[in-house]
């Protein structure tokens, strides 16, 4: 096992508030990482740092995803999605007017880097590559069971549809590092064992999950490796069966 | 076909028929300026409707346009052929340089730049008057020559008018229906979760503004040569009332809801002169109908 991403001693501070207070840690790859802890301890900081949508005030973030090592550090979210890591967020987001499909193409377009002057003008490789796309939408549609939505607009789905959406849109880029902030906050049982099925097929196809929950059975259940963070610091961090053993998470958890 | 298709044709038929079978100078007129506003909403629609953003900047780019179309026939003896064009390319470069601190910051600093530039431009075409002759105004801008073939008369300028509406519609399908309109579309819908899926909001912002404001500049030019007098007036917010109005009531973000309310909304109040004492009131109520009552408005 080699660490796919890497994050080393990153602060992040709001108006005073350190929200982050160095923290370092390596994320191995093809493998599952939790990410647990309170309210309150960083976590989703964490995620918007490393993704782009905050910069940190100090430490950096790198991605080995090929024998070199690419700083992510202060590039813009769009430049982090194209070397290959993806976000989701902890409040469930689609693109409500766009069919269920528009959302899945909608979400792997950029990522073939043309001009909005190519995609009016629907230059060839524009097209070629829209082709590709649909395919992979049909084939998403049909792991997510959503196949018989594909043509209504996402808003008409109901709240687990759209969290297997987000998903799928996710996967759309065949991303190498997917950080999902709650992937079953406020899904019922039901639901939750189907989302879990579909993340663990996700890992054995090769993308690196790095997860921040608050369900911690699913937490414990999937991941390989877990840290636990605590006020904007790295507690611990071991493998399920040690961090569920160690008296400090409980503490952390109940204060 | 379905009926969604026959009543585009019928309403298409009907529109572009009428003037011709009424030949009367005056619904000519109406029939040239409808063209015109088509355009307008359009523009408007291409920023309101598919990006979300309210801009108050559609006259300072319909009076840039009129300005630079007029000076260049006027000062220079330019055909419209160079001049239209130019026209667009002037308002494609303010639309860029006008959106590109904007749309840095946020929608709300948007709009009230967007005003700002309006008034600046107003300013400008008011004090310059070595220029533009200030509130003098522009005269005799003289009739389009597109290649040696002059634009006279009103049944010429009905062609003209209803062939650039028919280029605005073509252009802005061609733009919404392309994956950059799905792009435009996602930026509106959650900017967050566009910027998560690598699209770059700004670009695809900055590009709608800039080829919104490029329309609006055509029609600003066509209308200074059809008017053929134009002052600093042209940049005043009328326009914009009467633009949102009709991209509003036509259901913004669609394509041709706007463009019906921009046909019937320059013969509403025309159609109402037959009762002049009460025009304006009749106008005002039903515009008032419409919002209250009007919840599939003007276009299915």
């Amino acid at each position: 096992m080699s660490a796919i991403l890497r994050i080393e001693e990153l602060v992040k501070r709001y108006r005073g508030v350190t929200a982050l207070d160095g923290v370092s840690l390596e994320v191995q790859r093809g493998a599952i990482t939790g990410l647990i802890g309170p309210n309150g301890s960083g976590k989703s900081t964490l995620f918007d740092c490393i993704s782009g949508f905050q910069r940190q005030d100090a430490g950096r973030v790198w991605l080995h995803a090929a024998e070199a090592g690419v700083e992510l550090t202060g590039r813009r979210p769009v430049g982090i999605v194209r070397a290959g890591v993806r976000r989701t967020f902890q409040q469930l987001r689609v693109f409500p007017a766009l069919s269920v499909r528009d959302n899945l193409l909608a979400s792997a377009q950029a990522a073939a880097g043309y001009s909005a002057l190519a995609e009016t003008l629907r230059f060839p490789g524009v097209r070629r590559h829209e082709r590709a796309m649909l395919e992979r939408a049909a084939q998403v549609l049909d792991e997510a069971g959503l196949a018989p939505s594909g043509d209504k607009p996402a808003v008409t789905l109901s709240y687990g549809q759209k969290k297997l959406l987000e998903l799928g849109m996710a996967l759309m880029t065949d991303p190498k590092v997917l950080l999902l902030d709650e992937p079953v906050a406020g899904v019922n049982p039901g639901l939750i064992e189907e989302l879990k099925q579909q993340l663990v097929r996700m890992a054995r196809r090769g993308v690196t999950l790095f997860i921040v929950e608050h369900n911690l059975k699913l937490v414990f259940d999937i991941s390989d490796w877990i840290f636990v963070l605590d006020r904007g610091r790295l507690l611990t961090a071991g493998t399920p069966a040690a961090v569920s053993g160690d008296e400090r998470v409980m503490e952390a958890y109940l204060g | 076909m379905s009926r969604r298709t026959a009543l585009i044709c019928a309403g298409s038929v009907v529109a572009l028929g009428w003037p011709l079978l009424a030949n009367s100078p005056y619904v000519l007129h109406l029939a040239v300026m409808a063209g015109l506003y088509v355009i307008l909403v359009q523009s408007l629609n291409l920023v309101l409707g598919y990006s979300g953003l309210l801009s108050f900047a559609s006259p300072a780019f319909f009076g840039l346009g009129a300005y630079v179309s007029s000076l260049l026939a006027l000062r220079l003896g330019w055909d419209s052929a160079i001049g239209f064009p130019l026209a667009i390319l002037a308002g494609i470069a303010a639309g860029v340089l006008i959106g590109f601190p904007s749309l840095r910051v946020s929608r709300h600093s948007f709009v009230i730049v967007t005003l700002s530039a309006t008034l600046l431009l107003q300013l400008v075409a008011l004090n310059w008057e070595d220029l533009t002759r200030g509130s003098l105004g522009l005269a005799n801008i003289p009739a389009p020559r597109l290649f040696g073939v002059s634009v006279g008369t009103r049944l010429e300028w009905y062609a003209v008018s209803a062939l650039a509406a028919a280029a605005a519609v073509l252009v802005t399908w061609a733009v919404v229906s392309s994956r950059f309109g799905r792009a435009m579309v996602a930026v509106r819908d959650n900017e967050q979760l566009a910027l998560a899926c690598g699209i770059d909001v700004f670009r695809t912002r900055l590009f709608a503004f800039a080829l919104s404001a490029g329309m609006a500049a055509f029609a600003g030019a066509l209308y200074a040569h059809f008017i053929s007098y134009i002052d600093p007036g042209v940049f005043g917010f009328s326009i914009t009332e009467t633009l949102l109005i009709m991209v509003i009531l036509g259901r913004s973000g669609t394509l041709w809801g706007p463009i019906a309310a921009a046909v019937v909304f320059t013969a509403l109040p025309e159609v109402l002169r037959l009762t002049p004492e009460i025009r304006s009131l009749m106008y005002g109520l039903i515009l008032l109908a419409i919002v209250l009552f009007g919840r599939k408005r003007l276009f299915p």
